[in-house]
């Protein structure tokens, strides 16, 4: 494995009375809710907001509004299984969200279907010649990624959105998942290959195969 | 334009309201005391292993006390062995699968095959089917006795170095033992096993820059529906890592077919070991699959040769299978027409083999990048599956991006060396 930045700042003394919220380190705040729960709910302030928009976008904002929240109490049940040494808290709330969602398969199919529907049928309403043409190919693009993400399979789905939402790297992903960087490297390899046959003609590992990495 | 991008485009979702923001953390708060750590659903592993081990290990056990020969790994194999493949290769030279729309392939290879012309002639370059089948009788030989089943995976990946000079190319060493045995768990023991140059021009570029053994790539920003995440830099460097081991339940998932199927022991059992009884099951994979929107449905003209090539590479290359089985893989590949032979190569571990492809088609557009399976043609095992993104192997400077090599997939006596730490359940030695 490689350098793990987070276990560094574990050696500080952390005195939350008089470090401001903002500034008080992820792991030490799990560590800070074993004897004061109540610290958890600064990570919920900090990472909610995020976590949503990753559940949402993979299964939409109604299933999102419960499944967002769950996550966090999830997580706070299982704080004890949390290992700073191991990895950092984000990717470790990213790998619970990515468990909550792997109980949603099918609403992740359903919003995958309606986003390849959407896609075409937006652009109906348009008036503008150009920009009827403009939209008819970008609808055609996300129409095409659409089912090409719902092609993929499950765990391929989940490495890839990892990246592409979340933006967590190899080992954060491994972390989150229980899984080996190796694996995470494979599985982000294969289901890129597929979008790129959808997307068609289009290469993104040449230009920025090691930017899904970062 | 950048497929991640256009990823976190088309799933991008609303920041939440205040009202869900505010409801989660008044249920999150009113949780907060209640220190339970009662199992829930949430958690890492899937609740419904415990189950499936326990019965699992309990018909072991009655097998065991019916005094039942150490039946053949995940049940009979062994005795009957060469009489099961001497009949499969009848069936396949009678090129029959009167019920398949595709049987007619069985005869000959078509004329969509690369080489075309190729024939028994000696020194001609053997097809992809010659290859195939010459794979699967020797791959049928092999032996299926031992206590664990282990797959041992060497994985690289090249990518550029941070400042963009000459590539890097990492790898991971995987490994997985399995045992048949009642209570036995299974053991995944992974290694990083350091980050180097990717090839001699590479080599010769990361010289010229000074030689590091450690590489810095910077944190950097990412912006997700208007709001910024700073993901945080990472170092990556040429030693190697330690070696780590994850206990898991004996009788789960050694794997999934088509991201749906989870390949539990029982479940491979029962996959069948005549090619036309293979490719019946991998399509109705295949149609399950579509049916729950995991793959898209065919589109015009295109038939399931591809997905059914690409599962049967996983069951050759990934699962704990039969030496039949493994053959009967072997040979249904050798069944689709549009398999083609690749050539004589080295594998990214320096082995040599014959590669066999398939093209992919444009219906989903055309593909820039090719992959290839490398074949022992002695034993009969895989030994590697590389991809490139040259548009074909056949184009000059085409370089392996990424592979997976087997080092061994087999069945063996030897135990697992396993690091002195480990992490898993904790009781699933039971």
């Amino acid at each position: 494995m490689t350098v793990r930045p987070q276990v560094s700042h574990l050696t500080r003394e952390v005195d939350d009375q008089e470090i401001d919220d903002q500034e008080v380190d992820d792991a030490a705040l799990v560590e800070q809710s074993h004897h004061s729960p109540e610290r958890f709910a600064v990570l919920y302030d900090r990472y909610f907001p995020e976590i949503y928009r990753y559940v949402a976008g993979r299964l939409g904002t109604q299933v999102a509004d419960d499944l967002a929240a769950e996550t966090f109490l999830v997580a706070f049940r299982k704080r004890e299984s949390f290992d700073a040494a191991r990895g950092q808290v984000r990717a470790w709330l990213y790998g619970i969200a990515t468990n909550l969602v792997a109980q949603h398969r099918r609403s992740e199919a359903r919003r995958l279907q309606a986003l390849q529907r959407t896609a075409g049928e937006r652009v109906t309403d348009s008036g503008h010649e150009d920009l009827v043409a403009q939209r008819l190919t970008a609808a055609a693009v996300q129409g095409r990624l659409a089912s090409a993400l719902a092609a993929l399979s499950a765990a391929d789905r989940d490495v890839l959105v990892l990246t592409a939402l979340a933006g967590l790297g190899y080992e954060e992903i491994a972390q989150a998942l229980g899984i080996s960087p190796g694996t995470v490297g494979s599985r982000l390899f294969r289901a890129r290959r597929k979008l790129r046959d959808a997307l068609g003609g289009v290469n993104p590992m040449r230009k920025d195969f090691g930017d899904a990495d970062g | 334009m950048d497929d991640l991008n256009t990823v976190r485009d088309l799933l991008s979702a609303p920041s939440p309201s205040p009202q869900v923001t505010m409801e989660g953390r008044a249920r999150l708060l009113a949780s907060l005391g209640v220190r339970t750590t009662a199992p829930n659903a949430g958690e890492n592993f899937p609740p419904a292993t415990a189950t499936r081990s326990r019965s699992r290990r309990s018909a072991a056990e009655a097998a065991r006390r019916d005094g039942a020969p150490r039946t053949a790994r995940w049940t009979a194999l062994g005795t009957g062995l060469l009489a099961t493949a001497a009949a499969v290769t009848v069936v396949i030279a009678s090129g029959s699968a009167p019920d398949s729309p595709d049987s007619i392939t069985l005869a000959q290879p078509s004329s969509a095959s690369a080489s075309p012309g190729l024939s028994t002639r000696p020194g001609a370059a053997p097809s992809a089917r010659q290859i195939l089948l010459a794979a699967a009788t020797s791959v049928a030989k092999t032996s299926a006795d031992g206590d664990y089943w282990v797959k041992h995976v060497v994985v690289g990946g090249t990518e550029p170095a941070p400042n963009g000079k000459y590539r890097l190319r990492r790898t991971w060493s995987q490994e997985l033992w399995a045992s048949p045995a009642a209570g036995e768990p299974t053991w995944r023991i992974s290694q990083f096993l350091g980050a180097k140059p990717a090839g001699p021009e590479d080599e010769k570029a990361w010289r010229a820059d000074g030689s590091p053994k450690t590489w810095t790539y910077p944190a950097k920003q990412i912006t997700t529906d208007g709001k910024s995440t700073v993901v945080p830099g990472r170092t990556v460097t040429s030693a190697p890592g330690a070696r780590e081991a994850q206990r898991e339940d004996a009788g789960g998932s050694l794997g999934t077919l088509a991201g749906g199927e989870p390949m539990t022991p029982d479940r491979l059992d029962r996959l069948p070991a005549t090619p036309e009884g293979l490719r019946d099951y991998l399509e109705k994979v295949v149609e399950k699959t579509v049916a729950r929107g995991g793959m898209p449905p065919l589109g015009k003209g295109e038939n399931t040769d591809q997905r059914l090539y690409d599962l049967g590479v996983t069951v050759i290359m990934h699962f704990p299978v039969s030496p039949q089985v493994r053959a009967a893989a072997y040979r249904m590949l050798a069944s689709l027409p549009t398999v083609t032979a690749l050539g004589e190569v080295t594998d990214a571990l320096g082995r040599r083999g014959r590669a066999v492809g398939i093209p992919r088609t444009a219906a989903l557009g055309a593909s820039e990048g090719a992959e290839r399976l490398v074949v022992d043609t002695e034993t009969g095992l895989p030994l590697a599956l590389e991809y490139t993104d040259a548009p074909d192997w056949s184009r000059q400077g085409a370089a392996v991006l990424f592979y997976e090599a087997l080092k061994e997939s087999r069945w063996t006596d030897e135990k697992p060396d396993l690091p002195a730490k480990t992490s898993g359940p904790k009781d699933a030695a039971g």
